[in-house]
């Protein structure tokens, strides 16, 4: 087997699979690459045994075959060669030699059996999404993910798949976000999988702002993301997501509209003289006007005034403050609107127009 | 690597295919049993055998995909965990990783396969973050862990699993194993059988390494000791080259059965090696000095199992002169 490739070709789909590919390595073969060569196509697949990437390089070969090569020290050459140049790896024996004009170099190979690429079982569901969509759903909820919490399934992001709607909901136990998002779904039931923290911060960092579309496939066991010239696949959280829906309080009209960036400013300023571990503020509601109370052990305190609109009873309630300001950052509308029923029940934020965004922040005795 | 299971571990074998076949697997299971008869390689070839994708087969096939990544170390549904180096403690961030393991989906079987080996070379640390694992694992998950010292697990990690107790092998099904596993006669089968008490892979290194010759030796040095009153530190550092671990190892069990035939009065020591030596050692040592000598060899070896890390040739130097001063007053 060998093949010809320019270095501009080349780079790119080094540089993604050698993104999953971590130093520590649980399989000794997993600093390897696996590369395939089939009559009109290259591909890369690197694996970290949780998440999977494939590149694929169109173009015409002579020769086909498999072979794993170690990843790093491919890139490492390929970046050093000067730009434009042309490479080519051939297969020897157990070694692959990459030559470019002048410079050789022969690369210990291990048998491509031997590398455990993942074949994804039978289909539960599939979908085709636009990648802003997408990447918006998974960012505006992505931050409320809980981090090595011994409740393993909350180290993740649920993605829920029903007719014609795909949601995405996390939660750390104090708060929660979901959103929605409507699109055409082939499955046979309704799904849901977890979709663990680091596939998600990959998935995130892979999808583009632009409007060309991926293809989603749901297994049993894995979700696979099938994009224009890269194939991500990630193993999913073996576990069972908390029923979320009886978090989410039912509201008939959030009483509160407030400017989202004066809010959240407000509450940035109280928050610094805010128990530097509990974080905790008090907020205080009466007739449009919102108070924002701060006090640390050193007994500093701020207060905070700010106009709003609001036709509620009167009441005090206490919140980390810093999972206000979170929801604060993501909503991206000019006003939010926020719905608080009484000092010991969630209280629910939403985006001033649409209702597919929702943040629950559960409040905290002071 | 074979991946069939030994002859003396039938009973085991069926016992944990039974559970598999009702799906009735445990999720917890502490195999323990005397070193030197093969448990490490049991947990291995149930693992190759649950992820093999010839179910029908009562061993795995050795020759599917899956038996293809296994024996090349690379399946991505089994997760090893031993310590950096050997005889040290495993800490807790691979067991961490364990943790994280069992938590993912597997990638090609239904089950997910961990082995802990040894599991009491696990430190305070490691134990406790298992426990939870060990109790509630997330899916489909074994995990095995591996112990020639059981007792030395807290006994929260005890509780929590499943225990398989394995055994020595009979001399029949031993003997056999070994004859066929290496090209040797049966007087020389005989001969390293006694040696090995009842443990098959052990008589496999004492054939394959130069231990048969070290023990051998030692046994020569210890009545040299007696006798001539040969240089204790030179035969220290000697020691402490073919391990300080063996050697101990060795003692206790040689002392053991001088004593026992001290006691019994026999001289039947002709299918040993070196009866001449025992004899010889035998016949200056009273009970007294006999017991007092294992009862030494016993404790040092197992400060130099423990987790304390403590200078082994001190401890060589120790027993030996306390064996030396045993000649001015023997008889």
């Amino acid at each position: 087997m060998d093949i010809n490739i320019n270095r501009t070709a080349l780079l790119p789909s080094l540089q993604i699979v050698n993104g999953v590919i971590e130093r520590r390595q649980p399989l000794p073969i997993l600093v390897n690459l696996l590369l395939s060569v089939s009559e009109n196509e290259i591909s890369f697949s690197g694996s970290d045994m949780e998440v999977e990437l494939i590149s694929t390089i169109k173009q015409d070969n002579k020769s086909t075959g498999e072979i794993t090569l170690p990843g790093k020290k491919l890139l490492d050459i390929c970046r050093a060669l000067p730009e434009g140049a042309d490479i080519t790896i051939k297969i020897n024996g157990d070694k692959a030699l990459v030559k470019s004009g002048k410079s050789k170099f022969s690369l210990s190979t291990l048998p491509a059996v031997e590398y455990p690429i993942i074949e994804i079982g039978e289909k539960l569901a599939e979908f085709s999404l636009k990648q802003t969509v997408f990447k918006e759903i998974l960012e505006k909820t992505a931050f409320s993910m809980a981090q090595q919490d011994v409740r393993y399934y909350l180290n993740g992001l649920l993605l829920e798949i029903s007719n014609g709607q795909i949601r995405a909901v996390a939660t750390d136990g104090h708060r929660l976000a979901l959103c929605d998002t409507e699109t055409e779904v082939s499955a046979v039931e309704k799904q849901q999988i977890i979709v663990p923290r680091k596939g998600v911060v990959e998935l995130i960092r892979l999808l583009d702002d632009k409007e060309k579309e991926v293809n989603v496939i749901i297994t049993s066991n894995h979700i696979r993301v099938e994009f224009e010239e890269l194939t991500f696949t990630s193993k999913l959280i073996d576990g069972k997501f908390p029923d979320y829906d009886r978090v989410i309080p039912e509201v008939d009209h959030p009483q509160l509209l407030a400017d989202r960036e004066q809010l959240k400013q407000s509450l940035t300023r109280a928050s610094i003289l805010s128990n530097e571990k509990y974080r905790g503020v008090r907020i205080s509601l009466e007739k449009n006007k919102l108070r924002a109370l701060a006090h640390n052990p050193e007994q500093e305190e701020a207060e905070e005034e700010l106009d709003v609109e609001y036709d509620g009873q009167e009441l005090e309630i206490g919140f980390n403050v810093s999972y206000l300001l979170d929801a604060l950052g993501i909503i991206k509308t000019k006003k939010v609107r926020i719905a608080i029923k009484d000092p010991n029940s969630s209280c629910l934020l939403l985006p001033e127009t649409k209702d597919n965004c929702k943040y629950v922040v559960m409040p905290m005795r002071l | 690597m074979n991946l069939n299971s030994y002859p003396w571990h039938i009973e085991q074998w069926e016992q944990l295919m039974t559970a598999h076949q009702n799906g009735r697997m445990p999720h917890g299971l502490l195999l323990s049993g005397p070193s030197g008869t093969g448990i490490e390689d049991f947990s291995v070839k149930i693992a190759a055998k649950l992820l093999c994708d010839n179910a029908e087969n009562s061993q795995a096939c050795g020759e599917c995909q899956s038996c293809l990544l296994f024996t090349s170390g690379n399946h991505p549904d089994l997760y090893k965990v031993e310590p950096e180096e050997p005889g040290k403690q495993i800490k807790v961030e691979p067991i961490r990783g364990l943790i994280e393991f069992t938590q993912l989906t597997s990638q090609y079987s239904s089950y997910k396969i961990a082995i802990i080996q040894p599991a009491d070379a696990m430190n305070r640390n490691s134990s406790n973050a298992l426990l939870k694992t060990l109790e509630e694992p997330a899916g489909n998950v074994v995990l095995m862990l591996v112990s020639s010292r059981p007792s030395k697990l807290p006994v929260t990690i005890r509780s929590r699993c499943q225990q398989i107790q394995f055994h020595k092998a009979t001399e029949e099904i031993g003997k056999r194993w070994l004859m066929e596993s290496s090209d040797i006669d049966t007087v020389r089968c005989n001969e390293i059988w006694n040696m090995a008490q009842g443990k098959p892979l052990y008589a496999l290194e004492l054939l394959e390494s130069d231990l048969a010759l070290q023990q051998s030796q030692i046994i020569k040095d210890l009545r040299g000791l007696l006798e001539q009153g040969a240089d204790f530190m030179q035969i220290a550092q000697k020691w402490h080259e073919y391990g300080a671990t063996e050697v101990f190892h060795w003692l206790v069990y040689l002392i053991a059965l001088m004593t026992r035939l001290k006691l019994t009065g026999q001289s039947d020591t002709a299918k040993l090696q070196n009866s001449q030596d025992l004899q010889q050692i035998i016949n200056q040592l009273n009970l007294r000095q006999l017991v007092s000598s294992y009862d030494m060899a016993r404790r040092h070896y197992q400060a130099v199992t423990g987790l304390y890390n403590l200078n082994q040739t001190g401890l060589l130097e120790d027993f030996l002169l306390f064996w030396q001063g045993q000649s001015s007053t023997g008889g």
